[in-house]
C-alpha cells in the first residue's frame, strides 16, 4: 500500500544553492513525522513542496500514490493537506471564530458546516471563549493555538504544522505538544512536524526524519535518533542525551 | 439575520435622511446632491472590489466611461445622434431607450470590458496591479478620445437627456448598497476578505484567490457601470475628462476618507467628501454667504480636499469607518 503522502527524489535549487538535494519523505496513515535539522536544512522547504507554494526542481510528490507535484496550494487544501505558518499568518481582522470558518468555506463548505466546525474546533482547543475575538487582538501564543484550530477546521487528512511552538516558553511547548497529540488521536490524520524543541519532537512523535544541509542524514524512531552519534554531533548536541 | 444586514439599512437611511434633508433646498442643492448619489453608486462599485480585495485599483473609472458613452448612445435622441455620429451603425442609431432600461446594459457592457480585462490585471498584486490598471486607464482614455464615430473624441457627446434627479437616482444607490452588501456577505465574498487578510495563508486554506477576485471584479464593474450611465444623465453632456484620471481621484479620495475596508466607509465618505466640496465650492466662488460677505478664493476647493486626504492617512489611515461598518456595535454586544 502506497503511504499517505510521499516526495520522491525531490531537489529544490534557489540559483546555484540547493536547498533540498533528493530528499525522500514518507508518511504513513495516522503516523505523526517530525522533521528535524539546523536552521537551513531545508525543513521549511520541504513543508512548502509538501503544501505546494513551492515547485520541486526536479522530483515528485504523491499523495496516496496519486502524483500532485503541479497541484496548487488551494488545490492540495482541497485534497486534504491543511498547513500552519511558522509566522502564524492569521486574519488579522477577522474574529477568531471566521478564521476557522475560512477552513471550510475556503474548500467550497457550507456557511452552516463552517459555523459549526469552528465552534467544535475552538472548543476542542480551549478558545471557545475568544470566538469573538479579532485576531490581532490577541497574544501571541494564543495566535499559534488559533493557528491550529483554523487548520483543524478542515479536517484535514494530512496536517502540515511549522514550529508550532515556537516563541512559547516551556509551559505553552508542553501544552502544545499535548494540543497536537490531541488533534492526532481525534482526527486520525498524517501529521508532519518541524520543531526545534528536541525534546518536544522526541517525545511526540512515531518517527523522526533529519535534514542537514538539503540531504536527508537519517530517519528513524525517536530512539534511534537519540542515539544516532551522527545526529547527535551534527544536531543534538549534548543537551538532548542528557 | 438583521445583524448581519444592519450596514445595509443603516447606510441606505442615510442617504434617505441626506436626500429628503436636500429636497428642502434650493436647485442647486439638489443638483449637488444628485450627484452625490451618483458618485455614491461609482464608490460603492469600486468598494466592492477594492475594499474587500485589497488590491487597489486606478482603472475603474474604465467601467464607468464605458456605462457613461454606452448610455449615451442608448438614450439620445436618433434624430441628434444622425447628426452628430454619422458613422454610428444603423441599429445604435436607431436605439432609443429611457434611462432605466439603459442603465442595466450599461452595467452589462462594462461587465463583459471587466471579463476582457481581468486577466490583464489579475495577474498582479499591490503595486504592480495599481500600475497596470492606471495604464490600462489611459489606454482607454486615448481611445475614447480618438474613437470619433463613436464618442467625437476630445469634442465629446452633447445633447444627452439631463434628466436625472434625486428622485430618478436614489433607487439605483439603494440597489447598489444591497448588491455591495449582497457581494460581501456571500461565500465568494468572505473568501475574498480572507485573501485580503494574508492571500498566502488564504490560499493554503482552500481559496483560489484569483478566481474570487474575478467575480468581485465583474460585479464590481456592472455597479460601475451603472453609475456610469447615471452620471451621462447628470451631466447631459460627455468628454474624455470627465471620465479621467480626476474622477478616479474623486473616487479613491471618497473610499479612502470613509474607510475603504467597508461599505459604509464607502457611503460615509461619499457623503462627507461631498458635503465638503459643495462648502469649498461656496468658500472658492466668495459673495454672500448669509451673515458674512466672503472674497472669492480660487483653488481652495482643491488644496483643502487634498489636505483631507493626506491628514487621513497621515491620522487615520482606516478613514472615517476605521474598516468597520454602522451597527457594528451591535454586531458585537447583540449575542
Amino acid at each position: 500500500m502506497a503511504p499517505l503522502l510521499r516526495t520522491r527524489q525531490v531537489s529544490v535549487r534557489f540559483g546555484g544553492l540547493r536547498a533540498l538535494d533528493d530528499v525522500a519523505l514518507e508518511l504513513g496513515d495516522g503516523e505523526i513525522l517530525g522533521l528535524i535539522g539546523p536552521n537551513g536544512a531545508g525543513k521549511t522547504t520541504l513543508l512548502n513542496v509538501l503544501s505546494g507554494f513551492q515547485r520541486p526542481s526536479t522530483g515528485e510528490v504523491e499523495l496516496d500514490g496519486r502524483r500532485i507535484t503541479g497541484w496548487d496550494p488551494p488545490r492540495r487544501a482541497r485534497a486534504g493537506i491543511s498547513r500552519t505558518f511558522q509566522d502564524v499568518r492569521l486574519f488579522a481582522d477577522m474574529t477568531v471564530q471566521e478564521n476557522c470558518e475560512v477552513a471550510v468555506i475556503g474548500c467550497g463548505g457550507r456557511r452552516t458546516t463552517a459555523r459549526e466546525r469552528a465552534r467544535q474546533a475552538l472548543a476542542t482547543l480551549d478558545l471557545h471563549r475568544s470566538a469573538d475575538v479579532l485576531a490581532k487582538d490577541l497574544p501571541y501564543g494564543v495566535q499559534r493555538r488559533v493557528g491550529l484550530a483554523r487548520a483543524l477546521c478542515a479536517r484535514p487528512r494530512v496536517l502540515l504544522l511549522d514550529e508550532p511552538a515556537a516563541g512559547l516558553n516551556d509551559d505553552e511547548s508542553a501544552a502544545m505538544a499535548e494540543t497536537v497529540r490531541r488533534i492526532h488521536a481525534e482526527l486520525g490524520c498524517g501529521v508532519v512536524v518541524i520543531e526545534h524543541d528536541v525534546r518536544m519532537i522526541l517525545g511526540l512523535c512515531h518517527r523522526v526524519h533529519v535534514l542537514d544541509h538539503g540531504v536527508t542524514l537519517r530517519v528513524g524512531t525517536p530512539d534511534e535518533i537519540r542515539t544516532d552519534p551522527e545526529v547527535v554531533s551534527a544536531y543534538l548536541g549534548e543537551e538532548a542525551i542528557a | 439575520m438583521t445583524r448581519r444586514i444592519a450596514p445595509g439599512l443603516l447606510c441606505t437611511l442615510l442617504v434617505l435622511a441626506v436626500s429628503g434633508l436636500a429636497l428642502l433646498g434650493p436647485e442647486t442643492t439638489q443638483r449637488t446632491t444628485t450627484q452625490m448619489l451618483v458618485m455614491g453608486v461609482i464608490s460603492l462599485g469600486t468598494y466592492v472590489f477594492v475594499g474587500n480585495s485589497g488590491v487597489l485599483s486606478f482603472g475603474h473609472v474604465v467601467f464607468v466611461a464605458v456605462g457613461a458613452y454606452g448610455t449615451a448612445l442608448m438614450t439620445m435622441e436618433p434624430a441628434l445622434k444622425r447628426a452628430l455620429l454619422p458613422d454610428l451603425p444603423g441599429p445604435l442609431t436607431d436605439l432609443h431607450l429611457g434611462l432605466a432600461a439603459a442603465l442595466p446594459v450599461a452595467g452589462l457592457l462594462a461587465l463583459v470590458v471587466s471579463v476582457v480585462c481581468s486577466p490583464l490585471v489579475l495577474r498582479l498584486d499591490g503595486m504592480a496591479a495599481g500600475i497596470a490598471s492606471l495604464a490600462l486607464l489611459i489606454s482607454v482614455g486615448v481611445v475614447i478620445g480618438n474613437w470619433d464615430q463613436v464618442t467625437r473624441g476630445s469634442q465629446g457627446i452633447v445633447g444627452i437627456p439631463a434628466d436625472l434627479s434625486i428622485g430618478s437616482a436614489l433607487p439605483w444607490l439603494v440597489a447598489a448598497i444591497v448588491v455591495a452588501l449582497a457581494y460581501q456577505l456571500s461565500s465568494s465574498g468572505f473568501r475574498l476578505r480572507a485573501s485580503r487578510e494574508d492571500a498566502v495563508a488564504a490560499a493554503s486554506l482552500g481559496i483560489r484567490v484569483r478566481r474570487e477576485r474575478s467575480i468581485a471584479l465583474v460585479i464590481s464593474a456592472f455597479v460601475c457601470g451603472v453609475g456610469g450611465g447615471m452620471y451621462a444623465h447628470f451631466l447631459g453632456a460627455l468628454t474624455p475628462g470627465d471620465v479621467s484620471l480626476r474622477l478616479t481621484l474623486l473616487t479613491l479620495l471618497m473610499l479612502i476618507v470613509g474607510g475603504i475596508r467597508s461599505l459604509s466607509g464607502a457611503v460615509i465618505g461619499t457623503i462627507f467628501i461631498s458635503v465638503l466640496a459643495e462648502v469649498l465650492r461656496r468658500i472658492e466662488a466668495g459673495g454672500d454667504l448669509g451673515p458674512v460677505t466672503l472674497a472669492p478664493h480660487p483653488g481652495v476647493q482643491q488644496v483643502i480636499l487634498a489636505l483631507t486626504l493626506l491628514l487621513t492617512l497621515l491620522l487615520r489611515p482606516g478613514g472615517i469607518t476605521r474598516g468597520r461598518e454602522l451597527g457594528w456595535k451591535l454586531l458585537r454586544t447583540g449575542t
